[in-house]
């Protein structure tokens, strides 16, 4: 671990406290911080303070402008239009992350293969991943979603089939320049498993790039499944879900602005809050590692 | 870019668009259950078809052959430009794409018009003065302009241009009134992405040996900063601008479902809802293939401007 300790970067602990020193000196990082935590405490605790269910008719009150009573006013069936924002941010963040998290750990996976393993393994997967990014994003996903039937949970699916490209890039390209280096060569030379190279030298040292890669892209699923149930493919009515709202809400534009304003305000927020972190997030990593992330 | 380096570039292109063609004819199998049932069921509002009909349908349509035949005689016919008929109209494939286009590339130039005409003139003033009001307000801009859903700023305009003030009509094609909202729409979001580059163009610049000698013959800052600086910092620019060709054809899905503009986008949206598999088909192959050969034009022109970049297609 000699070679590993005389490089700074390298060390995890290092990088965890320039996370920390990262935070500290960036205002703007520090709102983001602040957004995505409100957000989360929302997302948790906010359908359980609200008095109203989020899917339940009240035709009694359809499309009242916002009061005390209806902080946002209410929808077209009546149902309070702030409760169904917070059972929305639930769905969101949960979907965002859960897609994210599956996008990081092919992505990692595949590129680590790609990276480690070379030759005609390598040519094989990068020639996949140019191919799925060969396509914007949305569109293909749009295709597949489209395919597979209406759902939120093919949507989920096809947003997941779709992003993992970049994060098997970028997981590449640093194993590839990691692989000679000494700590590495030398592992090898000491006769340690490939697993063991894989999982105790290289897996710490592509972390970081890839964590800040996944906070900028989070906002972007959040974009992506909102926009896809804003089209028609995603969550279904009475479904509280933020782009499924303002699409419901577009009849409405002369008589109740604030149906499909509520919704796009807190996509907006929401996707902020991680661009914010994500940007000051590329700020810590290396030189070499922000111009690869550049290139994505 | 040497000969070898640019066949061994051309030679991926050619793998990638092979890619491209077989993930997107392949993309009807992903159906669930038998394809030709499915649309057959779609097309009758719900009811169950007969086997008869479904049989007669596979047939019809080749859908009974094995995938290599059916692959390769789309492939054959789509170089020839001729991409299969609707299963809806029996129009021609190329024909309905043809009718949206001109809507569609309107869209694009109009809107790449709006971001470039924002986002320059906002780059140079943040990177003029990094670290001032100036530099945080347009940085700050930029970010909201990444954040905001184009499906809602859409709607924002239309409530606010359209519906309260009547400058413009609401939804639908035709003379330049009908383009104003949404090129506004996917102009701003591009403006956001445009104007970092330029404000890190500007600032790379900015630094170099040229510009401190410049300043140091007592040249004005205006000059200097136009007239030296400027025009260095557009060449990455211009050609990164091609690359926005992505978050245009994104966006335009959207923006056209948003305005109900007839277009490429609503070509495709409509027909997925309808499983008129042609016309996805269709649609896609020419989206992908139109972005695989930008890049490479993108690729190719950026090396040949600046000979220190470098594509050979090594790990980058």
């Amino acid at each position: 671990m000699s070679a590993t300790q005389s490089d700074p970067q390298q060390r995890p602990a290092d990088s965890r406290s320039r996370l920390t020193d990262t935070i500290r000196s960036n205002r703007l990082a520090q709102v983001g911080v602040v957004v995505v935590l409100l957000l989360a405490v929302t997302a948790v605790f906010g359908p359980l303070v609200s008095p109203y269910d989020p899917v339940e008719q009240n035709l009694a009150h359809q499309l009242e402008p916002p009061s005390p009573s209806h902080p946002l006013g209410t929808d077209q069936l009546g149902r309070d239009v702030l409760t169904r924002l917070l059972y929305g941010a639930r769905l969101s963040l949960g979907i965002a992350v859960a897609v994210t998290g599956v996008r990081l750990v092919v992505g990692t996976a595949v590129g680590l293969v790609a990276g480690y393993a070379g030759g005609w393994v390598d040519e094989a997967l990068m020639r996949l991943v140019d191919t799925l990014l060969a396509f914007p994003g949305i569109v293909l996903a749009l295709v597949i979603a489209g395919v597979l039937g209406p759902s939120l949970v093919n949507v989920m699916l096809a947003l997941a089939v779709v992003g993992w490209a970049s994060y098997a890039r970028l997981v590449r390209s640093n194993v590839l320049a990691l692989r000679n280096r000494e700590f590495v060569t030398s592992a090898r030379l000491l006769g340690r498993s490939r697993t063991h190279v894989v999982v105790r030298h290289l897996i710490p040292n592509v972390v970081a790039p890839v964590v800040v890669l996944a906070t900028l892209d989070i906002g972007g699923v959040i974009l992506g499944t909102a926009g896809l149930s804003f089209i028609g493919l995603g969550a279904q009515p009475p479904t509280p879900e933020w782009g499924t709202m303002l699409a419901s809400g577009r009849t409405y534009l002369q008589q109740a602005w604030w149906l499909v304003n509520a919704p796009g305000v807190c996509i907006m927020i929401t996707v902020l809050g991680f661009n914010l972190l994500g940007d000051s997030l590329r700020d810590m990593l290396s030189p070499t590692q922000s111009a690869q992330m550049e290139q994505l | 870019m040497n000969g070898w380096k640019l066949a061994r570039r051309v030679a991926t292109m050619l793998v990638v668009l092979f890619g491209v063609s077989v993930l997107t004819y392949g993309l009807i199998f992903v159906t669930p259950g038998d394809p030709a049932r499915t649309i057959l069921t779609q097309q009758m509002g719900g009811q169950t078809p007969s086997q008869e009909a479904v049989e007669q349908f596979r047939v019809a349509k080749g859908l009974d052959d094995p995938f290599p035949v059916q692959y390769a005689r789309w492939v054959e016919n789509a170089v020839q430009g001729d991409l299969g008929q609707s299963y809806y109209s029996d129009q021609a494939v190329t024909a309905m794409i043809a009718t949206r286009l001109p809507n569609t590339i309107a869209l694009g130039v109009a809107s790449m018009l709006v971001a470039v005409a924002i986002a320059v003139p906002a780059g140079i003033a943040s990177a003029v003065e990094p670290g001032s009001q100036t530099d945080y307000a347009a940085q700050f801009g930029a970010l909201v302009g990444v954040s905001m859903p184009n499906f809602w700023l859409g709607y924002l305009l239309i409530i606010v241009c359209s519906l309260w003030l009547d400058l413009f009509p609401v939804a639908g094609a035709g003379g330049l009134e009908y383009l104003v909202l949404p090129a506004l729409t996917l102009g701003s979001g591009m403006a956001a992405v445009i104007a970092r580059l330029v404000r890190t163009a500007m600032l790379d610049v900015l630094d170099d040996a040229y510009i401190r000698t410049a300043r140091s013959k007592g040249l004005r800052e205006r000059i200097v900063v136009y007239k030296h600086a400027l025009r260095n910092a557009l060449v990455p620019v211009v050609t990164i601008i091609g690359l926005q060709l992505s978050y245009v054809l994104n966006g335009a899905v959207v923006v056209e479902v948003v305005f109900q503009r007839p277009g490429l986008g609503t070509l495709l949206v409509d027909a997925i809802f309808a499983r008129d598999y042609p016309v996805v088909q269709g649609v896609t192959l020419l989206i992908g293939v139109i972005f695989v050969v930008t890049n490479f034009a993108v690729d190719l022109t950026y090396s040949r401007l600046d000979p220190r970049i470098d594509f050979g297609g090594e790990p980058t």
